[in-house]
Protein backbone atom coordinates (compact mmCIF):
# COMPACT_ATOMS: atom_id res chain seq x y z
CA UNK A 1 0.00 0.00 0.00
CA UNK A 2 1.05 3.52 -1.04
CA UNK A 3 2.36 5.92 2.05
CA UNK A 4 -0.10 8.39 0.23
CA UNK A 5 -0.83 9.69 -2.79
CA UNK A 6 -1.90 12.77 -4.48
CA UNK A 7 -2.63 14.57 -8.24
CA UNK A 8 -0.95 17.29 -10.04
CA UNK A 9 -4.17 18.92 -11.95
CA UNK A 10 -3.49 21.17 -14.86
CA UNK A 11 -5.92 22.72 -17.76
CA UNK A 12 -5.30 25.06 -20.38
CA UNK A 13 -7.73 26.56 -22.49
CA UNK A 14 -6.84 28.66 -25.65
CA UNK A 15 -10.38 29.98 -27.57
CA UNK A 16 -8.98 31.27 -31.47
CA UNK A 17 -11.30 33.05 -34.01
CA UNK A 18 -10.74 32.63 -37.50
CA UNK A 19 -9.91 36.31 -38.96
CA UNK A 20 -9.84 37.36 -42.23
CA UNK A 21 -7.13 39.34 -44.07
CA UNK A 22 -7.55 41.65 -47.54
CA UNK A 23 -5.20 40.55 -49.93
CA UNK A 24 -2.43 42.83 -50.44
CA UNK A 25 -0.62 44.04 -53.94
CA UNK A 26 2.51 45.63 -54.72
CA UNK A 27 5.70 44.42 -56.27
CA UNK A 28 9.30 45.67 -56.40
CA UNK A 29 11.08 45.70 -59.55
CA UNK A 30 12.39 41.91 -59.06
CA UNK A 31 10.24 40.37 -56.45
CA UNK A 32 6.53 40.47 -56.99
CA UNK A 33 4.59 41.43 -52.77
CA UNK A 34 1.61 40.81 -54.01
CA UNK A 35 -0.56 38.82 -51.59
CA UNK A 36 -3.97 36.91 -52.05
CA UNK A 37 -6.65 36.96 -49.23
CA UNK A 38 -6.24 34.24 -46.42
CA UNK A 39 -7.95 33.54 -43.50
CA UNK A 40 -5.98 32.32 -40.32
CA UNK A 41 -6.89 31.51 -36.67
CA UNK A 42 -5.40 34.05 -34.11
CA UNK A 43 -5.95 34.07 -30.48
CA UNK A 44 -8.95 35.14 -29.10
CA UNK A 45 -9.58 38.74 -26.97
CA UNK A 46 -10.37 36.43 -24.52
CA UNK A 47 -6.50 35.30 -24.15
CA UNK A 48 -5.17 31.80 -22.65
CA UNK A 49 -7.38 30.27 -19.55
CA UNK A 50 -6.51 27.53 -17.08
CA UNK A 51 -5.97 26.12 -13.40
CA UNK A 52 -3.69 24.18 -11.15
CA UNK A 53 -4.07 22.62 -8.11
CA UNK A 54 -2.28 20.19 -5.79
CA UNK A 55 -5.04 17.34 -5.04
CA UNK A 56 -4.70 15.77 -2.04
CA UNK A 57 -8.20 14.34 -1.46
CA UNK A 58 -7.79 10.85 -3.11
CA UNK A 59 -6.66 8.02 -0.89
CA UNK A 60 -3.48 5.82 -0.29
CA UNK A 61 -4.91 2.53 -0.18
CA UNK A 62 -7.11 2.61 -3.56
CA UNK A 63 -10.09 0.19 -4.07
CA UNK A 64 -8.60 -2.18 -6.37
CA UNK A 65 -5.39 -2.08 -9.29
CA UNK A 66 -8.25 -0.86 -11.46
CA UNK A 67 -7.86 2.56 -10.58
CA UNK A 68 -5.94 2.75 -13.23
CA UNK A 69 -5.91 1.99 -16.85
CA UNK A 70 -2.36 1.66 -17.18
CA UNK A 71 -0.39 -1.01 -16.12
CA UNK A 72 3.21 0.20 -14.51
CA UNK A 73 6.51 -0.74 -15.71
CA UNK A 74 7.13 -1.50 -12.44
CA UNK A 75 4.75 -3.98 -11.77
CA UNK A 76 5.14 -8.04 -12.59
CA UNK A 77 3.37 -11.05 -12.31
CA UNK A 78 4.55 -10.99 -8.66
CA UNK A 79 2.35 -7.94 -7.52
CA UNK A 80 -0.40 -10.22 -8.60
CA UNK A 81 -0.98 -12.21 -6.05
CA UNK A 82 -4.36 -11.19 -4.01
CA UNK A 83 -6.33 -14.95 -4.69
CA UNK A 84 -9.45 -13.64 -3.51
CA UNK A 85 -11.89 -14.79 -6.44
CA UNK A 86 -13.67 -12.27 -8.45
CA UNK A 87 -12.23 -9.40 -5.93
CA UNK A 88 -9.34 -10.19 -6.05
CA UNK A 89 -6.25 -8.97 -8.73
CA UNK A 90 -4.84 -12.23 -10.39
CA UNK A 91 -5.22 -12.55 -14.08
CA UNK A 92 -8.85 -13.12 -14.56
CA UNK A 93 -10.22 -10.69 -11.89
CA UNK A 94 -7.90 -7.59 -12.86
CA UNK A 95 -9.12 -4.89 -14.78
CA UNK A 96 -5.63 -3.88 -15.67
CA UNK A 97 -5.49 -2.93 -19.39
CA UNK A 98 -2.20 -4.63 -20.63
CA UNK A 99 -1.48 -1.56 -23.03
CA UNK A 100 -3.13 0.85 -20.82
CA UNK A 101 -5.77 1.49 -23.49
CA UNK A 102 -9.66 0.59 -22.74
CA UNK A 103 -11.63 -0.65 -26.32
CA UNK A 104 -15.42 1.09 -26.11
CA UNK A 105 -18.39 0.73 -28.24
CA UNK A 106 -21.60 1.91 -28.72
CA UNK A 107 -22.14 -0.71 -25.78
CA UNK A 108 -21.48 0.93 -22.18
CA UNK A 109 -18.81 -0.16 -20.21
CA UNK A 110 -18.52 0.83 -16.45
CA UNK A 111 -15.09 1.28 -15.50
CA UNK A 112 -15.47 -0.03 -12.08
CA UNK A 113 -18.07 -1.79 -9.90
CA UNK A 114 -16.76 -0.04 -6.93
CA UNK A 115 -19.29 1.57 -5.07
CA UNK A 116 -17.12 4.60 -3.27
CA UNK A 117 -16.91 8.24 -3.68
CA UNK A 118 -15.72 9.22 -6.61
CA UNK A 119 -12.94 11.53 -5.71
CA UNK A 120 -10.93 11.95 -9.26
CA UNK A 121 -11.13 10.94 -12.64
CA UNK A 122 -9.67 11.67 -15.57
CA UNK A 123 -10.58 10.09 -18.85
CA UNK A 124 -8.41 10.55 -22.16
CA UNK A 125 -9.67 9.70 -25.56
CA UNK A 126 -7.13 7.88 -27.12
CA UNK A 127 -8.82 6.64 -30.13
CA UNK A 128 -10.51 8.25 -33.18
CA UNK A 129 -13.75 8.78 -32.65
CA UNK A 130 -15.65 10.66 -29.77
CA UNK A 131 -16.36 9.56 -26.82
CA UNK A 132 -19.66 10.33 -24.43
CA UNK A 133 -19.31 9.79 -20.58
CA UNK A 134 -22.00 9.05 -18.44
CA UNK A 135 -21.59 10.56 -14.62
CA UNK A 136 -25.37 8.80 -13.84
CA UNK A 137 -24.79 4.99 -14.01
CA UNK A 138 -25.59 5.13 -18.08
CA UNK A 139 -28.83 7.37 -17.78
CA UNK A 140 -27.31 10.52 -19.65
CA UNK A 141 -24.11 11.19 -21.14
CA UNK A 142 -23.31 15.16 -20.90
CA UNK A 143 -19.43 14.84 -21.39
CA UNK A 144 -17.91 14.17 -24.27
CA UNK A 145 -14.64 13.58 -25.62
CA UNK A 146 -13.19 14.38 -29.44
CA UNK A 147 -10.50 12.11 -30.60
CA UNK A 148 -7.03 12.98 -28.35
CA UNK A 149 -9.03 15.03 -25.95
CA UNK A 150 -8.98 14.39 -21.98
CA UNK A 151 -11.38 16.41 -19.30
CA UNK A 152 -10.82 15.30 -15.20
CA UNK A 153 -12.90 16.30 -12.08
CA UNK A 154 -13.41 15.71 -8.56
CA UNK A 155 -16.66 14.08 -7.33
CA UNK A 156 -18.66 16.50 -5.19
CA UNK A 157 -19.59 15.14 -1.65
CA UNK A 158 -21.22 12.07 -1.85
CA UNK A 159 -23.26 12.77 -4.80
CA UNK A 160 -20.83 10.76 -7.24
CA UNK A 161 -19.93 7.53 -7.27
CA UNK A 162 -16.98 5.60 -8.81
CA UNK A 163 -19.53 3.11 -10.26
CA UNK A 164 -21.88 5.77 -11.45
CA UNK A 165 -19.04 6.41 -14.30
CA UNK A 166 -19.93 4.93 -18.03
CA UNK A 167 -18.38 5.30 -21.03
CA UNK A 168 -19.43 4.49 -24.68
CA UNK A 169 -19.13 6.14 -28.45
CA UNK A 170 -22.31 7.04 -30.02
CA UNK A 171 -21.12 5.22 -33.21
CA UNK A 172 -17.89 3.25 -34.36
CA UNK A 173 -14.85 1.94 -31.40
CA UNK A 174 -12.45 4.11 -29.96
CA UNK A 175 -10.18 3.46 -26.68
CA UNK A 176 -9.52 5.29 -23.36
CA UNK A 177 -7.03 5.52 -20.85
CA UNK A 178 -8.31 6.55 -17.49
CA UNK A 179 -7.70 6.84 -13.79
CA UNK A 180 -10.76 6.50 -11.17
CA UNK A 181 -9.91 6.97 -7.88
CA UNK A 182 -11.96 6.97 -4.19
CA UNK B 1 -16.79 36.63 -35.64
CA UNK B 2 -17.36 33.42 -37.32
CA UNK B 3 -15.11 29.86 -37.31
CA UNK B 4 -14.47 29.63 -33.14
CA UNK B 5 -12.13 26.82 -32.11
CA UNK B 6 -11.39 25.81 -28.69
CA UNK B 7 -7.67 24.08 -27.96
CA UNK B 8 -8.32 22.76 -24.51
CA UNK B 9 -5.96 20.28 -22.81
CA UNK B 10 -6.31 18.86 -19.46
CA UNK B 11 -3.28 16.95 -17.44
CA UNK B 12 -2.40 15.73 -14.07
CA UNK B 13 0.21 13.55 -12.37
CA UNK B 14 -0.17 11.26 -9.72
CA UNK B 15 2.20 10.99 -6.94
CA UNK B 16 3.05 8.91 -4.59
CA UNK B 17 4.84 9.33 -1.35
CA UNK B 18 7.73 7.01 -1.03
CA UNK B 19 7.72 4.92 2.63
CA UNK B 20 10.15 7.49 4.29
CA UNK B 21 7.23 10.34 3.86
CA UNK B 22 10.38 12.56 2.49
CA UNK B 23 9.65 13.05 -1.19
CA UNK B 24 7.25 12.07 -3.71
CA UNK B 25 7.34 10.40 -6.88
CA UNK B 26 5.59 9.35 -9.59
CA UNK B 27 2.78 7.18 -8.95
CA UNK B 28 4.17 3.54 -9.32
CA UNK B 29 0.85 2.38 -10.11
CA UNK B 30 0.35 4.64 -12.87
CA UNK B 31 3.94 5.23 -13.86
CA UNK B 32 3.70 7.78 -16.42
CA UNK B 33 1.98 11.44 -16.60
CA UNK B 34 -1.53 12.04 -17.98
CA UNK B 35 -2.58 14.76 -20.91
CA UNK B 36 -4.41 15.29 -23.70
CA UNK B 37 -5.48 17.87 -25.94
CA UNK B 38 -7.85 18.29 -28.82
CA UNK B 39 -8.98 21.56 -30.72
CA UNK B 40 -12.79 21.71 -31.05
CA UNK B 41 -14.86 23.62 -33.72
CA UNK B 42 -17.82 25.95 -32.37
CA UNK B 43 -20.85 24.99 -34.01
CA UNK B 44 -22.20 28.04 -33.53
CA UNK B 45 -18.92 30.27 -33.46
CA UNK B 46 -20.01 31.70 -30.03
CA UNK B 47 -17.93 32.59 -27.08
CA UNK B 48 -18.91 34.13 -24.34
CA UNK B 49 -16.33 34.58 -21.36
CA UNK B 50 -16.78 35.75 -17.50
CA UNK B 51 -14.65 37.20 -15.93
CA UNK B 52 -14.42 37.52 -12.83
CA UNK B 53 -18.38 36.85 -11.31
CA UNK B 54 -19.15 36.63 -7.88
CA UNK B 55 -21.67 33.61 -6.69
CA UNK B 56 -23.40 33.30 -3.78
CA UNK B 57 -26.10 30.04 -5.16
CA UNK B 58 -26.99 28.45 -8.43
CA UNK B 59 -26.91 31.83 -10.41
CA UNK B 60 -25.84 30.41 -14.05
CA UNK B 61 -27.47 27.55 -15.82
CA UNK B 62 -25.70 27.11 -19.46
CA UNK B 63 -27.46 25.36 -22.13
CA UNK B 64 -27.06 23.57 -25.67
CA UNK B 65 -23.08 24.28 -25.01
CA UNK B 66 -20.62 22.71 -27.13
CA UNK B 67 -17.73 23.43 -24.37
CA UNK B 68 -17.56 24.57 -21.11
CA UNK B 69 -14.59 25.88 -18.98
CA UNK B 70 -15.28 26.86 -15.09
CA UNK B 71 -12.43 27.99 -12.88
CA UNK B 72 -13.11 28.58 -9.21
CA UNK B 73 -10.39 31.41 -8.67
CA UNK B 74 -11.19 31.89 -4.43
CA UNK B 75 -13.89 31.41 -1.98
CA UNK B 76 -15.32 28.53 -1.15
CA UNK B 77 -15.64 25.65 -3.11
CA UNK B 78 -17.53 25.58 -6.51
CA UNK B 79 -20.01 22.71 -7.28
CA UNK B 80 -21.14 22.12 -10.91
CA UNK B 81 -24.29 20.28 -11.90
CA UNK B 82 -24.92 18.81 -15.48
CA UNK B 83 -28.86 17.64 -15.74
CA UNK B 84 -30.36 21.48 -15.41
CA UNK B 85 -28.96 21.40 -11.07
CA UNK B 86 -30.45 18.40 -10.06
CA UNK B 87 -27.33 16.52 -8.50
CA UNK B 88 -24.22 18.73 -8.08
CA UNK B 89 -21.57 16.07 -9.16
CA UNK B 90 -18.12 18.38 -9.82
CA UNK B 91 -16.49 20.02 -7.30
CA UNK B 92 -13.67 22.80 -7.75
CA UNK B 93 -11.61 24.46 -4.86
CA UNK B 94 -9.70 27.73 -5.37
CA UNK B 95 -7.16 27.44 -7.96
CA UNK B 96 -9.07 24.32 -9.75
CA UNK B 97 -10.82 24.30 -13.16
CA UNK B 98 -12.84 21.84 -15.37
CA UNK B 99 -12.46 21.82 -19.36
CA UNK B 100 -14.57 19.57 -21.40
CA UNK B 101 -16.74 19.23 -24.32
CA UNK B 102 -20.51 19.23 -23.90
CA UNK B 103 -22.62 16.36 -25.53
CA UNK B 104 -25.70 18.69 -25.61
CA UNK B 105 -28.69 16.47 -25.72
CA UNK B 106 -31.02 18.49 -28.22
CA UNK B 107 -34.39 15.62 -27.61
CA UNK B 108 -33.81 16.28 -23.73
CA UNK B 109 -31.45 19.87 -22.73
CA UNK B 110 -32.27 19.13 -19.27
CA UNK B 111 -29.88 16.23 -19.67
CA UNK B 112 -26.99 18.67 -20.75
CA UNK B 113 -27.60 21.67 -19.14
CA UNK B 114 -25.01 23.20 -16.81
CA UNK B 115 -25.39 24.71 -13.37
CA UNK B 116 -22.89 26.29 -11.63
CA UNK B 117 -23.46 26.57 -7.72
CA UNK B 118 -21.33 27.54 -4.97
CA UNK B 119 -21.03 26.03 -1.18
CA UNK B 120 -20.81 30.12 0.49
CA UNK B 121 -19.08 32.15 -1.75
CA UNK B 122 -16.84 32.26 -4.55
CA UNK B 123 -15.60 34.18 -7.45
CA UNK B 124 -15.45 32.04 -10.64
CA UNK B 125 -14.22 32.22 -14.63
CA UNK B 126 -15.70 30.30 -17.31
CA UNK B 127 -16.09 30.13 -20.91
CA UNK B 128 -19.13 28.38 -22.77
CA UNK B 129 -19.07 27.71 -26.70
CA UNK B 130 -21.61 27.48 -28.84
Amino acid sequence: MATDRRVIMKTSVLPTARTSYAAVPGSLEEKNLTKAAYNKNVISSVGRLGGSSKMTDITSAQWGDGWSSMFAPYITWADLSDATDVTGNRWEDTYDRWDGDAGITTTAIQLSSDSSDLQFCYLKNTGSTAVIISLDANSTYPLKLSSGASTMFRGYSTNLKINEVYVKTASGTSTIEYLIAQ
Amino acid sequence: MANEKIKYSNGCSPQELESTSVRWFQDSDVGTKLSGSANVAMSGGSLVHVSPKTITSAETTLTAKDFIYVKCISGDDVKISLDNGTSDLIRLSAGESFASEINYDEGNPNNSAIVIDTDGTSTIEYLSGT
